[in-house]
């Protein structure tokens, strides 16, 4: 039986896909402080968040019809929307290029994920502690450093259809982890 | 596009690790694709449970709202407030795309339009530095490969220069669009400002940073 959460969101999205005015302005205020946090944690300032935020939506709203029911929930499309445009920002903003560089340089051999106290998926954290060092180390880079995978190929020393093969694999057990719960 | 290029590409496009215009590329594709939407989808949920499970929350500003609901507003009368009420890309999409001024390449492009509209972009508004100079403002690439201007004036008898280090280009006076002047250069060969320039001097001016 669905939570009234689940069908609140089911409905939003619904009137998301038909691009209904209000929808937009509808998943927002369900998942403001989600896309806002999302957006600032990656960019590390107020004031970009919101313009990051701003201009997803925007893109999202106005590009249309990229979102389909199919694809999942609306939280995930939107919460990946604003992050990925925060990485992008971050990428070309010049005052983030040398913090990138630096990082590029000087990450240390250990990829060890941290994981906040508050982090609640048990089974997500349960399956990113037991990925293989190697799946491991490209979820790091990728996900909680930011970097492309052709920066990973470069920064280990490994071709980068093996990057990209770890990162298929890594993906797949997250997957599977996530359906177990869901199942 | 095909279903094998976009399902290699499903878990760098979630991770974030594409760029834009591969992004742009994955979402044609999607929007007409089921199958690939829920591949999509999958990789999408795995990293929303990273994304909650390791962001701290904070709460969003409530300036913000008030920003989202305008972009899905329908077309407002026209008038000066609307331009300025509708920023960025509400403004390029909803006031000007098909009636803008082009210049330099001046076809008119169905995918240089969506490249501009599915672009992120800055936006600076012009500093007067003469009494009855009128707003403006201008929207342009990251890389300021293109710059789109708007003059809250029409007609307006000014030309946009673009300056590069010590040496400028003109680029000609925008065209009149009901209330406002547009003026877009596509090609605008990453200007580091521009300023509006009269028949009395410099009008205003504003840095692309």
């Amino acid at each position: 039986m669905k939570s009234t959460s689940e069908i609140e969101d089911a409905s939003i999205a619904r009137d998301f896909c038909e691009r209904r005015p209000e929808a937009l302005a509808a998943a927002y205020r369900a998942y403001s402080q989600l896309l806002y946090s999302v957006a600032r944690n990656v960019l590390g300032n107020d004031e970009d968040a919101e313009d990051c935020v701003h201009d997803a939506l925007t893109r999202v709203w106005h590009r249309g019809f990229s979102y389909r029911t199919e694809r999942g929930t609306l939280k995930s499309y939107l919460a990946v929307c604003v992050r990925n445009e925060a990485i992008s920002r971050r990428r070309s903003d010049t005052r983030h290029s040398q913090i990138e560089r630096d990082a590029f340089v000087d990450t240390p051999q250990s990829y060890e994920i941290e994981i906040p106290d508050h982090a609640q998926n048990g089974s997500l954290r349960q399956a990113l502690a037991t990925l293989p060092e190697e799946q491991r180390q490209v979820i790091e880079l990728s996900y909680f450093r930011n970097l492309t995978q052709t920066q990973i190929s470069e920064r280990l020393g490994v071709p980068l259809g093996t990057i990209k093969s770890r990162v298929g694999l890594a993906m797949q057990r997250l997957k599977n982890a996530l359906r177990a719960v869901s199942a | 596009m095909t279903h094998d290029y976009t399902l290699e590409r499903r878990d760098a496009y979630a991770l974030g690790t594409l760029s834009l215009e591969e992004r742009n590329q994955l979402d044609d594709h999607l929007a007409v694709c089921a199958s690939c939407s829920r591949a999509i989808g999958e990789a999408e949920r795995v990293v929303c449970a990273m994304i909650e499970m390791t962001t701290p929350l904070v709460s969003a500003p409530a300036t913000l709202e008030s920003r989202i609901k305008r972009i899905a507003e329908p077309r407002r009368s026209k008038g000066p407030s609307a331009m300025w009420g509708a920023l960025a890309a509400a403004v390029i999409l909803t006031l000007g795309l098909s009636t803008m001024h082009f210049r330099e390449e001046t076809l008119r492009s169905d995918a240089v339009l969506a490249t501009i509209a599915t672009s992120h972009f800055k936006h600076v508004s012009l500093t007067s530095h003469t009494i009855g100079a009128p707003p403006a403002k201008v929207l342009y690439a990251p890389d300021r490969s293109w710059i789109y201007l708007i003059v809250d004036a029409a007609p307006c008898e000014c030309h946009l220069i673009a300056v590069y280090g010590n040496r400028v280009r003109d680029f000609g006076a925008p065209e009149q669009n009901d209330l406002t002047s547009t003026l877009f250069i596509k090609n605008a060969g990453k200007p580091a400002s521009v300023r509006l320039v009269g028949k009395s001097g410099v009008l205003e001016d504003g840095a692309l940073k």
